[in-house]
């Protein structure tokens, strides 16, 4: 295998964690509260800006600009939409399964995909229109492999995301509140009869994909820029990523992940650049037809 | 109770029908009704359509404020058309039939004129193009359809050209999704052909949606290795090319030059804070050079814009004058409001605009009802941080302070 074929499979394999970094909050939301998230690309891209207003020194408090250091900008960020996560639970989607309406699946689908609106206009009328970019994480271009050189900031970004999903798997599989977040997810009725808090484990949810998307957003803004819409195609690719894994299934959304990576590298370069954004389409559909329910994915049982 | 919930909604009848009398008055001809299309949301190029319909108003404000067109004011009715061909097409229908436009103006993504010109070719009515690049929009041949704005055949010729004389020999283009895009990659294979020039052309389609470029730069890095990359991509999506062929050590470098096919550069506030080193030394081709003298008229705009938004203007507010002030010009030379009065004053005009006198060609093909003098400038960034006027003019000839410069 020469140089090239290997640069471009570790560029996939980069973008694939990074991808897996966006799907995560999602699909964490979606096992647990069982609502689909259509604004998870706006609390990405709140995090791009929360970054960018902690840093750039646009921001002035008590008359002295905000400008700390990017790295420190990072976990507050992550806080600041995991905060909005909260209130987006309390105020909003409680309702969902609380069982004080009718359609609860379809308030939650038109109650976030308005969120989504509400989020992106908010910032075209706020911010403007204009692409910003925070800081630096790690300054300049770094040589990766054969004539592959690559951003700092998106080297960065990789790692990071590596370090928050392997978090995200252990504090979910290796801790009583992740089992519980997935005892929940199981069996509602059954979680709360055992004597768990599922209330609370919604608001851990729903800070816990603030916490990923906010992430992902703040370590991706020196890479991809910040701008209203600029969560639209990150959460289009999420949501192919999570029904690639199964639905609910975190391995899954992080292996469909790397293989979206992956696949959209090397088909960019030895299909065609111009359908970059229909492999994961193509994927997803050669996947479903053998395998219905996602990579990782298992039917589910209904009463 | 009854008889007192009766009467207030006979009230509330009388006031709505009051309010709908008065409108309708309004509408019945106390103004001129002008239409104004541009992508305001997305996914339309929503950086781009507010500074084109600025353009739009104060060609308006300006002729409104000396007693507007044949005794009436104007009334300019603006509509997003989120860069999507079907809502543009809406969005023309709802401006003739319903606000009863005379006659339009604007639009910025060349894929939603294609699909407004038809709609204006149905109706009969005037449109002047603000900012579509794409030749088969005049090449349509439509006797509604005029623009002041430049064309794709001219700004890929200018590009070979300067390949040709700095001894370009190899190119390589990424060209958008688009009309737009792909009509600026078949342009240069065009001109190559007509201007009779060596050099090997390739370029490859990119959805302008796209975040990651580093897959294409890297097999044009290793195996294609271009002299000078074209890039004919919108922001938010050309800036990340520029941002990843700068990352990945591509380009601009001394051994690939990168130009900006879309002058979204031009912007320069907007394009340092985006992209920052990966802007120096990058070439943009451009329908406007701040650093070159403008008409009066296009002074007076030039110095507007910079009182209110404290930053050189970009071509668009240009472009955008310029085709709203052709249009009333032409309603008031045309003394009526009358579709094919106001076509036939278009075809006769001739007035200064910001960037030269503005005069509509009759020839056929790309020409037809196209200002075929519209001025075009390639020039280039040669320091971080560079104000657009401060940029090098490479062309055209007459204008050129510098050559190429490389890292």
């Amino acid at each position: 295998m020469d140089y090239y074929v290997l640069s471009q499979i570790v560029n996939g394999l980069i973008f694939g964690f990074i991808y897996a970094l966006i799907a995560l909050g999602l699909t964490v939301v979606f096992s647990i509260m069982r609502v689909v998230n259509f604004s998870h690309g706006e609390f990405y891209m709140l995090g791009g800006y929360a970054l960018y207003a902690l840093t750039a020194g646009v921001v002035t408090v008590f008359g002295i600009p905000l400008s700390i250091p990017t790295i420190l900008g990072l976990p507050l960020a992550m806080v600041g939409v995991a905060v909005f996560g909260m209130l987006v639970e309390r105020g909003l989607l409680r309702p969902v399964y609380t069982a004080r309406m009718d359609r609860p699946e379809e308030y939650a689908i038109i109650l976030t995909f308005g969120l989504s609106l509400f989020l992106q206009y908010g910032a075209l009328t706020a911010v403007g229109p204009y692409e910003m970019t925070p800081g630096a994480f790690w300054e300049g271009s770094k040589h990766v492999i054969g004539d592959l050189y690559l951003a700092g900031d998106r080297l960065f970004a990789a790692g990071i995301s590596a370090v928050l999903i392997g978090a995200t798997l252990y504090f979910i599989y290796g801790t009583w509140t992740g089992r519980a977040l997935m005892a929940t997810a199981q069996n509602r009725v059954g979680s709360t009869i055992v004597g768990i808090n599922t209330v609370r484990m919604n608001i851990t949810a729903m800070v816990l994909a603030g916490l990923l998307a906010g992430g992902a957003g703040a370590l991706l803004a020196p890479v991809f820029l910040v701008y209203p819409d600029v969560g639209q195609i990150p959460v289009i690719k999420a949501f192919v990523i999570i029904v690639l894994g199964g639905m609910g299934s975190i391995p899954g959304a992080v292996v469909a992940a790397l293989i979206l990576g992956l696949v959209e590298s090397l088909g960019s370069v030895y299909v065609s650049v111009a359908y970059r954004d229909v492999f994961a389409f193509l994927v997803l559909i050669g996947v479903l037809l053998f395998r219905p329910h996602g990579l990782f994915g298992q039917q589910e049982r209904r009463a | 109770m009854v008889n007192r919930r009766h009467k207030k909604l006979l009230s509330q009848f009388a006031l709505a029908a009051a309010v709908s009398f008065s409108v309708s008055a309004i509408e019945a001809g106390d103004t001129i009704k002008i239409g104004g299309m541009a992508p305001l949301s997305s996914p339309g190029s929503y950086q781009q359509g507010p500074e084109l319909v600025l353009g739009l108003e104060w060609a308006v404000a300006d002729i409104n404020a000396t007693g507007g067109v044949l005794g009436k004011q104007v009334e300019l009715i603006v509509e997003d058309t989120q860069g999507r061909p079907p809502t543009g097409a809406t969005v023309v229908e709802k401006l003739i039939t319903k606000d009863k436009v005379v006659a339009a103006a604007g639009e910025y993504h060349s894929s939603v004129c294609k699909a407004e010109i038809e709609v204006f070719h149905q109706h009969g009515i005037p449109f002047v193009i603000g900012s579509c690049w794409s030749d088969s929009l005049t090449a349509a041949g439509y006797d509604e359809i005029f623009r002041t704005s430049v064309y794709s055949s001219k700004l890929a010729e200018n590009m070979v050209a300067v390949m040709a004389a700095n001894g370009i020999k190899k190119a390589a283009s990424l060209v958008e999704d688009t009309d737009y895009g792909i009509g600026i990659a078949k342009n240069i294979e065009n001109a190559i052909k007509k201007l009779n020039v060596d050099i090997d052309f390739q370029y490859e389609v990119v959805e302008k949606t796209s975040k990651d470029f580093v897959p294409i730069l890297l097999k044009y890095k290793t195996q294609v290795k271009p002299e000078v990359l074209i890039v004919a991509v919108t922001q938010p999506g050309g800036f990340l090319i520029l941002k990843q062929a700068h990352e990945i050590r591509f380009a601009p470098s001394k051994e690939t030059l990168y130009l900006d096919g879309t002058c979204t550069a031009q912007n320069d506030k907007v394009f340092w804070e985006a992209v920052k080193d990966a802007g120096n030394y990058v070439l943009m081709s451009c329908p406007y050079s701040p650093s070159v003298k403008l008409t009066e008229l296009g002074e007076k705009i030039k110095q507007r814009y910079i009182d209110k938004f404290d930053r050189q203007p970009n071509y668009l507010p240009l472009q955008g004058y310029d085709a709203m002030i052709s249009l009333l010009t032409a309603i008031k030379n045309a003394g009526s409001t009358d579709s094919k009065a106001i076509i036939k004053a278009l075809q006769a005009l001739k007035i200064p605009g910001s960037r030269g006198d503005i005069e509509f060609s009759q020839e056929d093909g790309v020409w037809h009802h196209q200002w075929k003098a519209v001025p075009t400038f390639i020039f280039q960034y040669t320091e971080v941080g560079q104000s657009a006027g401060d940029a090098a003019v490479l062309f055209p000839k007459q204008f050129a302070t510098a050559g190429i410069a490389r890292p």
